[in-house]
């Protein structure tokens, strides 16, 4: 095992470790542009030189990132021989660079403007003309690409090829007329396309989504989990006037490393939308009339309580955090007495990769928590064994089986965010909220416990599903705690799979806890 | 594919690209020696062709696109049956490269790096990097015959030579 010092620290290192990673150990942040712990090495933007302490050389710098540590080394990652080198090569990288910051999306959080700014000179000493490339080019539907501003790292080549498999980007040309190219001008079309936005170190590939909507100094990012499978990979969410604005995978080593899908990434504007649901309504003479929230949770709670429990059943859904579903089972189970819970499945398609095919992102937190998938409903309905429903968080507007069996039923209770033709349906409705507007822990395929963190608050008068919940079991006489943490400390109690996980870990860390309970579970 | 019968590779070349690879111990190597031939039998290369050769040497398209998009010898773009290459790199350009090319340009009527043949689909013209002949600047590379030490004189001679 190879013992260097980097700045003047001593490290010992497994063999094959380079320098940037051994200096990343200790904290020392290399600069980089075409190196990323996830990709293959490439080195060839040459951004990170060092120094290499040695009175022989005569050229003392060389790349970090494919440099592997050697015992004895001596390395300077910031000496002024190495912040000369830098300088250079950002000298070089910026020879046709168009220097346009002031109208591209990278700007912010562009590397090429931190280092410039770092080491580079503020002045161009380049009178020629600059070459120019493609510019606006269309990779896919969401990924837009400026070939002036690409520094040709090719991350975003090596990401398609090595981490996807699927190699439909490559360098084209040659000199200074390379640019990145789709292979043979099909699209980017792998699932994964949009993490090679979040690679690229430059604005040469932006998000049609995402871009000019915002600059993103003015974003608050919340740390956060994708909610769209049982994947649960983590994220930031960025926000600007109560809206979601983005969503950017974070790494995570256990979920998602650094990446995300498309699909996750895209499905926030939901939280944005105009059918969110800002009020309570009840139904009166075939109208939805809006009341007030602690109203119509006193309506709800009444109208189960009137109905012989034999009758009554309860979905959950598995979109719901671990602390929700909690509650809703304790509620139906032990309040309302419920002759039967259960989750609405959602099985799409999945890869192996990240995307699972159980698109509910906690099917595994509701098993672990005792509600399975809902079996025969719409013929219970219709056979009258069931008359009453509440639903907790779920909708299945296009379910034409369960939308149909619902006049069938004595009453419906619907706790959801938004006004869906489910919902319509029912006779008394709790506006609650998404996975952006509220705290709770969710279960993933795997059995790794993420924190979600509200960016929002609720819209209008809508209240958490906890508050909701936590009303429901308050009218019953039942007092439980009022936050997340709280009510995941009771569950943790109950449910022996969640006993040993520290809530305050994955809370205070937002990483993800495997816990033997939680593996050992099934 | 290349005359748009969809198999690669046709049916005419198959034996000779078969025999290419057999050369060498690994596929890929056969990629730039069967693009020149491709090149010179139907002066482009189709993408069509790319993702042909492709599947046949078990690489990907985005390789050889790479690689065609990379050598100046290959086009994507159809070239005349005639294709001439004038160097325009220093000791050609000192030289007096740019009037050649303009002589070059005005009697075959095409404009260099236009990608379109003349008219007649006979003649194209591109310019590019050293031929390394500078000691006999200018020269040009006449379909693939280097001739050095033009003069506006010769222009006429070796377009009335290709023309027969
Ligand atoms: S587009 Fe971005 S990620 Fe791709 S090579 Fe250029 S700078 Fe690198
Ligand atoms: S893989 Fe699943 S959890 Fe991850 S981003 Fe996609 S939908 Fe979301
Ligand atoms: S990060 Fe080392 S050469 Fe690019």
């Amino acid at each position: 095992m190879p013992t260097l010092t980097i700045d003047g620290r001593e490290i010992t290192v497994d063999p094959g470790t380079t320098v940037i990673q051994a200096a990343e150990e200790l904290g020392i942040y290399i600069p980089r542009y075409c190196w990323h712990p996830g990709l293959k090495i490439a080195g060839n933007c040459r951004i990170c030189q060092v120094e290499v302490v040695n009175p022989k050389l005569k050229f003392p710098c060389t790349i970090a990132c494919n440099l592997m540590c050697g015992d004895g080394m001596v390395i300077e990652t910031d000496s002024d021989e190495a912040k000369k080198a830098r300088a250079d090569v950002m000298e070089f990288l910026l020879i046709n660079h168009p220097l346009d910051c002031p109208i591209c999306d990278q700007a912010g959080e562009c590397t090429l403007q931190e280092f410039s700014y770092e080491y580079g000179h503020d002045k161009s000493r380049f009178t020629e003309e600059k070459v120019h490339k493609s510019k606006r080019v269309q990779f896919s539907d969401q990924v837009s690409f400026d070939g002036e501003r690409c520094i040709l790292c090719t991350r975003c080549v090596r990401f398609c090829r090595d981490v996807v498999g699927n190699e439909e980007l490559c360098l084209v040309e040659r000199g200074d007329h390379e640019e990145i190219a789709v292979a043979n001008g099909g699209g980017l079309t792998n699932p994964y396309s949009m993490n090679v936005i979040d690679l690229c170190p430059v604005g040469a590939l932006t998000s049609s989504d995402f871009r000019f909507k915002s600059r993103v100094w003015f974003l608050e990012e919340t740390p956060s989990a994708c909610t769209s499978c049982a994947r649960n990979c983590a994220v930031d969410i960025g926000t600007r006037w109560d809206k979601v604005m983005r969503l950017k995978p974070r790494e995570n080593e256990h979920v998602n490393k650094w990446w995300m899908c498309d699909e996750g990434r895209l499905n926030y504007h939901y939280v944005n939308a105009a059918d969110r649901l800002g009020y309570a309504y009840v139904q009166q003479g075939g109208k939805l009339v809006r009341t007030s929230v602690d109203d119509a949770v006193a309506m709800a709670h009444e109208l189960i309580g009137k109905l012989p429990a034999e009758k009554l059943y309860g979905l959950i859904s598995a979109r719901l955090t671990n602390e929700e579903i909690f509650l809703a089972k304790r509620y139906l189970d032990q309040v309302a007495g419920a002759a039967g819970v259960g989750f609405l499945p959602r099985i799409g398609e999945g890869d192996d990769f990240l995307i699972s095919a159980d698109r509910n992102p906690n099917a595994r937190g509701a098993g672990l928590i005792g509600v399975s998938a809902a079996k025969g409903l719409a013929a219970d309905i219709k056979a009258g064994k069931v008359k009453g429903l509440v639903i907790f968080g779920d909708s299945f507007d296009h379910d034409e089986e369960l939308m149909g069996a619902l006049a069938d039923l004595d009453f419906l209770v619907v706790m959801d965010y938004r006004l869906s033709e489910t919902a319509k349906q029912a006779d008394v409705i709790l506006p609650g909220v998404t996975f952006a507007e509220k705290e709770g822990s969710i279960t993933n395929i795997d059995g790794w416990v993420s924190k979600l963190n509200p960016a929002l608050p609720p819209p209008a008068e809508a209240r958490r599903n906890l508050d909701l919940l936590a009303g429901l079991l308050g009218r019953a006489g039942q007092d439980v705690p009022d936050t997340a943490e709280g009510v995941f400390r009771l569950l943790a109690e109950t449910v022996s799979a969640f006993t040993d996980i520290s809530y305050g870990e994955i809370f205070a860390a937002s990483r993800q806890v495997a816990t033997d309970a939680v593996v050992k579970a099934d | 594919m290349a005359e748009g019968n969809g198999v690669f590779p046709p049916d005419n070349l198959k034996a000779e690209f078969d025999g290419i690879v057999a050369r060498y111990p690994k596929k890929t190597a056969a990629l730039i020696p069967i693009l020149m031939r491709l090149q010179e039998e139907f002066q482009h290369i189709t993408t069509e062709d790319m993702d042909g050769l492709a599947a046949y040497l078990d690489t990907t398209p985005a390789h050889v696109l790479g690689v065609v998009t990379f050598y100046t010898m290959f086009s994507q773009k159809k070239r005349g049956k005639h294709h001439i290459y004038l160097c325009k790199t220093l000791s050609c350009h000192i030289r007096g490269a740019e009037e050649l090319l303009s002589l070059f340009e005005e009697k075959l009527g095409v404009k260099a790096h236009s990608g379109d043949a003349s008219g007649d689909g006979e003649f194209s013209i591109d310019t590019g990097e050293c031929l390394g002949l500078c000691e006999q600047a200018p020269c040009v590379l006449v379909d693939d015959q280097a001739i050095g030490n033009i003069t506006p004189e010769m222009v006429d001679q070796i377009i009335e030579e290709l023309r027969g």
